[in-house]
């Protein structure tokens, strides 16, 4: 049996869909990390048993809640879109939060409401940028250098991310200003 | 083999029959060697994917940004070359054709979950698993791949199960869709390969994945899930017994045995004490709004059910399980004192392993005859933990059942070796 032509066609179209899909994505992160602005993102003290899921740093961070006027519009695990600003010591800080893509100027990502407080007129959100991914090996010093690094109060953890067109890229972790990996490099070099 | 085939007959070495005979003998021959090609290919193809994936996992900060990228794409474009040249030279190898469509498979997930990785793209299986899925639907039917069909059911299950059960409505569960776009390669395997093993393996997993799914559409509020899986189940049975799956092996009728288990299992599950306190029957759940999936979803499958049962041409034999639906839905909505729904089911068990017992004796079906006695152990089994019997009377009732368990196959056997002779 032959096949008929349409079916190579078919098949050609099929494959420019099954690698245009991850081109596109490739092509939408290195467009973000390139010419996206840069935002430091601070992390929370985290639970030390939970912050390593496999080969990479589960990262929670402290400024994601948001006082609302009514919590009605909300539900949760919508998506919504999160104008930003910078506070003070240049970190990141939440403006606004939509339901729709926001009209006015600036930068604006998106997210998705974690959980809701009717009560305190509040809600918390979950940001797209939670995993940073590391070298398998790399993973268990990672975690106690996070896992120490994040629950000390002197010491500052924050995530840089850049952002572009409500599209977010996570470009590095950062323990006092040093990249993790340059951290859990030095350490394992020490070991 | 087939040259020498021809040069004997010309010479009067071999008559027409003896060579039609040696014909047929090597064609089976043959189709043997490619059943062992097809499995292994697929094996081989199922390992090769999930060690590219582990390697994958290992996430190599060796490599820059661009290498891994390139990394990623490797797989997919060396597969989609393979998979092109299957499909102008060796389309009519089913082990050519599955190997690679399985391999392609993978190398879809491995890209995608590569640059995810490469970019600490957000933490999102649910998007993840749809994007995978949605590239490998055509793949099933271009390459006409019944292996991609198997992991396509399990991939689309597992989504619909995360979508799902998670608070979106159900028409937001992009399962459903998926579910009827992977039909008519379903309907067309019944069609050319009716008794094929991957036609088996699909009568399973489609059944299966429903299951898994169907609890999704568990609405807010008062629960109408009871009726809506007990008359899903009574509805497999009854597909079970359209003239498609008439002339199945006994285990090739995945919808049988699933409808047929899953429905004994339910019934025992609602007959212990505990449940009718918190979940069922007594109080009549009848609230009905728009959005009460659950509700819909059971009167659709009822009249679905009905629909079916009065089609006139279709003649399906009666199964006492068809009333199952009738009599949960006649407890659950009439408010009654707790010990008459008990009653009721308990009865109606027992008329099941009658039923069965008395069929198995008739026609003489081993099987279901342990079957019906199976169904009795287990009700006096069950009942056992919920009400106060003596450990005498237990064991009087045990041993009574054991032994029935004996002399009814002894009696069958006796039975089958007469007619024997």
């Amino acid at each position: 049996m032959k096949n008929k032509p349409v079916h190579y066609v078919l098949f050609a179209v099929m494959c420019c869909i099954q690698l245009y899909i991850p081109l596109s994505m490739v092509l939408q992160q290195n467009d973000t990390l390139n010419n996206g602005v840069p935002y430091k993102f601070l992390t929370a003290p985290v639970d030390p048993n939970d912050i390593f899921r496999g080969k990479y740093i589960y990262l929670q961070f402290s400024g994601n809640e948001v006082v609302v006027d009514s919590t009605k519009v909300w539900h949760y695990d919508q998506e919504v879109f999160v104008s930003l600003e910078k506070d003070e010591k240049g970190f990141a800080k939440i403006k606004t939060v939509y339901t729709d893509q926001p009209a006015v100027q600036g930068d604006f990502m998106k997210a998705k409401i974690l959980s809701i407080f009717p009560d305190q007129h509040k809600i918390t959100l979950q940001f797209p940028f939670e995993r940073y991914y590391m070298e398998e090996f790399d993973a268990p010093v990672a975690e106690s250098v996070y896992a120490e690094a994040a629950i000390d109060t002197s010491s500052v953890t924050y995530a840089l991310v850049m952002v572009k067109n409500g599209k977010t890229t996570l470009k590095d972790v950062f323990i006092d200003n040093i990249p993790v990996k340059t951290i859990v490099s030095q350490k394992s070099k020490e070991k | 083999m087939h040259k020498e085939i021809k040069e004997w007959l010309e010479n009067g070495v071999i008559d027409n029959d003896t060579a039609v005979r040696i014909e047929n003998y090597i064609a089976s021959k043959q189709k043997n060697t490619q059943s062992y090609f097809l499995v292994f290919g697929i094996i081989g193809s199922l390992l090769i994917g999930l060690g590219l994936m582990l390697i994958i996992a290992h996430n190599w900060d060796l490599f820059s940004i661009i290498t891994k990228t390139a990394i990623s794409l490797l797989p997919l474009i060396a597969t989609q070359i393979l998979s092109a040249f299957v499909l102008y030279k060796k389309f009519n190898s089913d082990a050519w054709r599955e190997s690679v469509a399985t391999l392609l498979f993978f190398s879809i997930g491995a890209s995608i979950a590569l640059i995810s990785q490469t970019y600490h793209m957000e933490n999102d299986e649910k998007s993840f698993m749809l994007t995978w899925m949605l590239l490998a639907l055509p793949l099933m039917y271009l390459m006409n791949s019944s292996m991609t069909f198997v992991l396509f059911t399990c991939g689309i299950t597992f989504y619909g199960a995360l979508k799902g059960y998670s608070p979106v409505p159900f028409y937001k569960n992009e399962y459903w869709f998926l579910f009827l776009l992977m039909l008519p390669f379903y309907i067309k395997n019944i069609k050319v390969k009716p008794s094929g093993l991957f036609t088996y393996l699909q009568h399973w997993l489609l059944p299966c994945s429903l299951l898994v799914v169907f609890g999704s559409l568990h609405a807010e509020g008062e629960s109408w899930m009871l009726p809506a899986y007990i008359s899903l189940l009574s509805f497999f049975v009854l597909f079970s017994y359209l003239p498609v799956f008439t002339n199945l092996h006994f285990f090739g009728n995945g919808y049988r045995i699933v409808g047929f288990t899953g429905t004994i299992l339910l019934l025992f599950i609602i007959t212990f004490k505990d449940w009718d306190s918190h979940n069922y029957v007594t109080s009549a759940y009848f609230s009905v709004s728009p959005l009460k999936t659950d509700f819909w979803t059971t009167i659709f499958i009822l009249i679905s059910f009905i629909l079916i049962w009065s089609f006139n041409k279709i003649k399906i034999p009666f199964s006492p399980l068809f009333l199952v639906p009738g009599i949960i839905l006649f407890l659950f909505l009439i408010p009654l004192p707790y010990y008459v729904p008990a009653t009721i089911l308990n009865l109606f068990i027992l008329f099941l392993a009658v039923f069965y017992l008395r069929q198995g004796l008739k026609k003489n079906h081993l099987g279901v005859l342990n079957g019906g006695l199976g169904i009795l152990t287990i009700l006096i089994f069950c009942r056992f933990f919920d009400t106060d019997i003596s450990f005498v009377l237990r064991g009087i009732i045990f041993l009574l059942v054991g032994f029935g368990f004996f002399f009814a196959n002894y009696y069958m056997f006796q039975k089958r070796k007469s007619d024997e002779k």
